[in-house]
């Protein structure tokens, strides 16, 4: 009997009757769809875990007791890289040698003063003598860069450096153990431009297995006649109910398995060996992709596992009309909603700062979380279709309210599939406009001056001088910085005193107009501007000049970059800058991979609601021949349909929108999202319109064929 | 008045293959026509180009004197509707709507008020036999009671004149057949309309006014 089913369900998978040509293509596109999204995923995970080891690794151990260096970070930002860190470090007399404190990817400590770039900087043509440094031959890496052991990407930028002879790294410098051992550690990182292992398994689990996994569920239910043919003949013939199960999961597992392979494939060719992915600029480290056999096989196992018990489900379901779906099954959704709401009261509930990170995680997992119950919410919701037909007093609202009511489960999925979409859409959209929205950094716009200010560790008396010759040399002007009396401090933060000769003087260091910068007698004054700029005689500046400076501004023409000023300041130990006004260039290489997910999950949703819809066609153009031989025209069983169709998306797509909202809402106090409800409406529409119309061009098309037959 | 049904000349082919050719009809009011022939010579098909659902090759088709041959596809779903009741082997009714429901559903989607097309579905069914069924949902109707429904559905437009049938006592037993085929010649010859019945079954067709082969064409 096995034998025999397993025979019937092999020629039923692989049959070439028309009628099954849809499941078929169904099941096999939707398992290579979501093996690949599945394995993609986890390879994603891998990079993200990679990731954050070798980033954990750089991090130095923060030590009190057997101290063999001090260690320094600063961040600056460049053009074509965004911000990055620059490692600093200054070991104790006597641990020089000490294996202990040489970083990841390097095989030696730097000499003083010199410093080791990562092959991203390397690859953008910068050397260590353009950032002020002087090479080292220490990295492990190509051309003496650092090793992929101290690296998170290929592309990142990062350096390590030495503090100069005879320079320490200043009294803000952390004691550090080295790079070994148990403790506490020192973090080094500005921005990635890869995922961390958190936001890998997040992103990855939300954004690309789940909607893949959403997309092969709806494919493992596709309707074929054939099927449900042969199942009731079995029946009719005593088959038991399991016989006919197994039936239905050989079938499918057969088409599946097609599938998976052929995802597999495509995974081990396309994705597997690269170390880039389309749409995103990271150069990542080799084999970060890469995954082990065993991983695959359990990526394909849950492929294979997820196509089987969709299909057995779906059997379950009954296909003729019947009464309630509990209400209850809101519940798991509501919940969701719920805890996102909460997520953003996490800090104040806890009031420390591990409410951040557990706020955010549970704001993201309740994210998830919604993703999967929202499905299940929208079938008992449709349980009101009924009454607004009604009241609509239509006979098309009312049928289709009906029928709406009578088959809320399958009706309810390809409004489901687009309610998912609305809400990840919307959701992607709003982290991705946090990105620029809560850029952590901002710079006065100045189209005629870059001007930076520049603070360093271990201060002598000639710094000052030294820096503002070469900087004179170099073509750029600078201002020392005097620290603010605290008698003289407002209520307003200052970030020190610069002196220029009069308002003239100030707007051209600056480079900003009479409307942005503004004069009194004695000082300009300009939005967004910390410092407090005063006039005074050259003499007076010359003074100023003096032990007392704690930093300087330095203004330069358009088209200096950060390299140029970290280069003035070469030779000191824990150079900072920071640009106040000019153009920004900080940018979020997060962008890319949230665009790419966001891209990725919509697409793979996209396909998915097509698919429901070509589902729905298959079973209207079954139905359809039902209405008009109870008298109903063409064209009001078309409307009966679409409405049917349309009908779950005014209950479906409303609750997409909300979660997307709530999501925006509870992620702006985390600075993950930003709370742009227009975008997330325009999305929301532009898939109702997107979803109208597909539904009304196959009604048309379908009806054009009916007409065609009818005519010849 | 124009006779219900008025047929001439038809002629119906698919491709190469001639099915009926050069075939006449006349159905007088409250007269109740069999349409029999083997199986494949061409019933269904003839009923199909009589409601109108498709075109005969050449011919000529009146419905109580309206054309249904040469018209829009439109003016022949009209006619369709207004004039002619149908009744198929599988009674097709609507499962998410009741007994009631069911039978008024032309008159709901025309715009009638829903309580009046409601009342003559009532009076339809009551006509059939089968009043009691109003308000059941269709899911457990015999196949009997399933069938009287349909042809109450049929039979429900005070405007109708001819009552079109393809074999609607296929799936009855003996006694419910012969009962079915009593009740609509009853109905057509007490409402003064017409009816052709495409059955296999003589004992249908023993209750009809007339019986016409298919095969021997040119019957008038
Ligand atoms: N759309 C079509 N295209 C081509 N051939 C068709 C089409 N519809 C019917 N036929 C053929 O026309 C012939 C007559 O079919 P029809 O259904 O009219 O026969 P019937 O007399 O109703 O038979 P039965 O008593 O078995 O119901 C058959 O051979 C059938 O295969
Ligand atoms: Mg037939």
């Amino acid at each position: 009997m096995n034998l025999a089913i397993w025979t019937v369900a092999r020629r039923l998978a692989l049959s070439t009757d028309r009628r099954q040509r849809w499941r078929q293509i169904s099941i096999v596109a939707g398992a290579l769809i979501a093996t690949c999204a599945v394995l993609l995923a986890m390879s994603i995970i891998h990079l993200g875990l990679l990731t954050s080891d070798h980033t954990g690794a750089r991090h130095p151990v923060v030590d009190s007791g057997e101290s063999r260096m001090t260690v320094a970070v600063t961040g600056p930002i460049l053009p074509d890289l965004s911000q990055f860190p620059v490692l600093w470090l200054d070991p104790a007399p006597g641990s020089e040698d000490d294996p202990a404190i040489i970083p990841p990817g390097l095989s030696a400590l730097p000499a003083p003063g010199e410093a080791v770039l990562s092959p991203g900087l390397l690859a953008r043509g910068y050397t260590a003598e353009d950032l002020g440094f002087a090479p080292s031959r220490a990295g492990t890496g190509l051309r003496h860069t650092i090793g992929d052991a101290g690296l998170a990407s290929r592309s990142e930028g990062f350096v390590v450096a030495r503090a100069p002879e005879g320079r320490s790294l200043g009294e803000h410098a952390i004691a550090s153990s080295g790079f070994r051992g148990p403790g506490p550690r020192y973090p080094v990182e500005t921005v990635l431009d890869v995922p961390a292992a958190g936001a890998a398994i997040v992103g990855a689990i939300w954004l690309l297995m789940l909607p893949a996994l959403m997309v092969l569920t709806g494919s493992a239910r596709a309707v074929s006649q054939v099927r449900t043919e042969r199942a009731e003949t079995l029946w009719r013939l005593g088959v038991r109910r399991r016989g006919i199960g197994l039936l239905v999961a050989l079938e499918t597992l057969v088409l599946a398995t097609i599938g998976s392979a052929l995802g597999v494939l495509l995974w081990g060719v396309a994705i597997a060996p690269r170390t880039h992915l389309p749409g995103i600029g990271a150069s990542l480290l080799p084999g970060a992709l890469d995954l082990p056999g065993l991983a695959v096989a359990a990526g394909v196992a849950l492929v294979l596992l997820n196509a089987t018990l969709a299909a057995l489900w779906a059997k379950r379901e009954p296909s003729r009309p019947r009464g309630g779906v509990s209400v209850l099954r809101v519940l798991p959704f509501a919940a969701c909603l719920a805890v996102m709401t909460l997520a953003g009261w996490v800090p104040q509930l806890l009031r420390s700062d591990a409410g951040y990170d557990l706020g955010v995680t549970v704001l993201m997992v309740a994210g998830a979380g919604a993703t999967i119950t929202l499905p299940m919410a929208v079938p008992p919701l449709l349980g009101g279709m009924a009454t607004v037909g009604r009241l609509l007093r239509q006979p098309t609202a009312w049928l289709a309210g009906r029928l709406v009511v009578a088959r809320r489960s399958t009706l309810a999925r390809p409004a489901v599939m687009a309610a998912v979409l609305v809400y990840l859409a919307g959701a992607t959209t709003a982290m991705i406009a946090g990105l620029t929205e809560n850029a952590p950094v901002s710079v006065l716009p100045s189209a005629q001056r870059e001007v930076w200010v520049v603070t360093w560790a271990d201060s002598r008396a000639d710094d000052i001088d030294t820096a503002a010759e070469r900087a004179r040399q170099a073509g750029a002007e600078t201002l020392a910085v005097t620290p603010t009396p605290a008698a003289e401090a407002g209520p307003e933060p200052s970030d020190g005193i610069v002196t220029t000769e009069d308002c003239a003087a100030a707007r051209q260091f600056f480079g900003l107009d009479e409307q942005t910068m503004t004069c009194t007698n004695e000082e300009a004054a300009a939005p967004g501007l910390w410092f407090t700029v005063r006039f005074g005689s050259a003499e007076n500046r010359e003074g100023t000049i003096s032990a007392a400076a704690t930093g300087m501004l330095v203004s330069a023409p358009p088209g200096w970059t950060e390299a140029d000023t970290l280069a003035v300041f070469s030779g000191l130990p824990v150079v900072n800058p920071w640009k106040v006004a000019g153009t920004s260039d900080f940018f979020s290489p997060v962008y890319d991979w949230l665009a790419g997910a966001m891209i990725a999950a919509t697409g793979i949703l996209a396909i998915g609601l097509v698919r429901e819809i070509g589902d729905r066609v298959l079973v209207v153009v079954g139905e359809r021949s039902r209405l008009l031989r109870a008298g109903l025209r063409d064209g009001e069983s078309d409307w009966v349909y679409g409405l049917a169709t349309l009908l779950p998306m005014a209950v479906a797509l409303p609750l997409g929108y909300l979660s997307a909202r709530i999501f925006a809402a509870n992620g702006t106090g985390y600075a993950v999202t930003a709370d742009s409800v227009d975008i997330v409406a325009m999305v929301a529409a532009l898939v109702a319109g997107l979803t109208a119309a597909v539904v009304a061009l196959t009604l048309w098309w379908q009806r054009r064929i009916d007409t065609g037959r009818g005519e010849s | 008045m124009q006779p219900p049904l008025t047929v001439e000349g038809i002629e119906i082919a698919y491709g190469d293959q001639v099915l009926v050719k050069g075939f006449g009809l006349h159905v007088d009011a409250g007269e109740s026509v069999a349409l029999m022939g083997p199986s494949g010579s061409g019933k269904t098909s003839l009923l199909h180009c009589l409601v109108g659902l498709s075109r005969p090759a050449a011919g000529e088709i009146r419905i109580a004197g309206n054309p249904m041959t040469g018209v829009s596809a439109a003016r022949r779903a009209d006619a369709r509707r207004g004039l002619i009741g149908t009744a198929y082997q599988t009674p097709d009714l609507l499962a998410e709507v009741n007994v009631a429901e069911n039978v008024a559903i032309t008159l709901l989607f025309e715009g009638a008020a829903r309580e009046d097309a409601l009342a003559a579905a009532r009076r339809s069914l009551a006509a059939v036999g089968v009043e009691h069924l109003a308000e059941r949902g269709v899911a457990n109707l015999s196949g009997g009671e399933a069938q009287r429904v349909s042809l109450a559905r049929a039979l429900v437009r005070e405007s109708m004149c001819l009552l079109v049938a393809d074999e609607p006592t296929a799936s009855l037993d003996g006694t419910n057949a012969v009962r079915l085929s009593d009740l609509m010649t009853g109905m057509v010859r007490e409402r003064g309309i017409g009816a052709v019945i495409a059955t296999h079954d003589q004992r249908v067709a023993d209750r009809c006014d007339r019986v016409v082969e298919l095969r021997d064409v040119t019957v008038r």
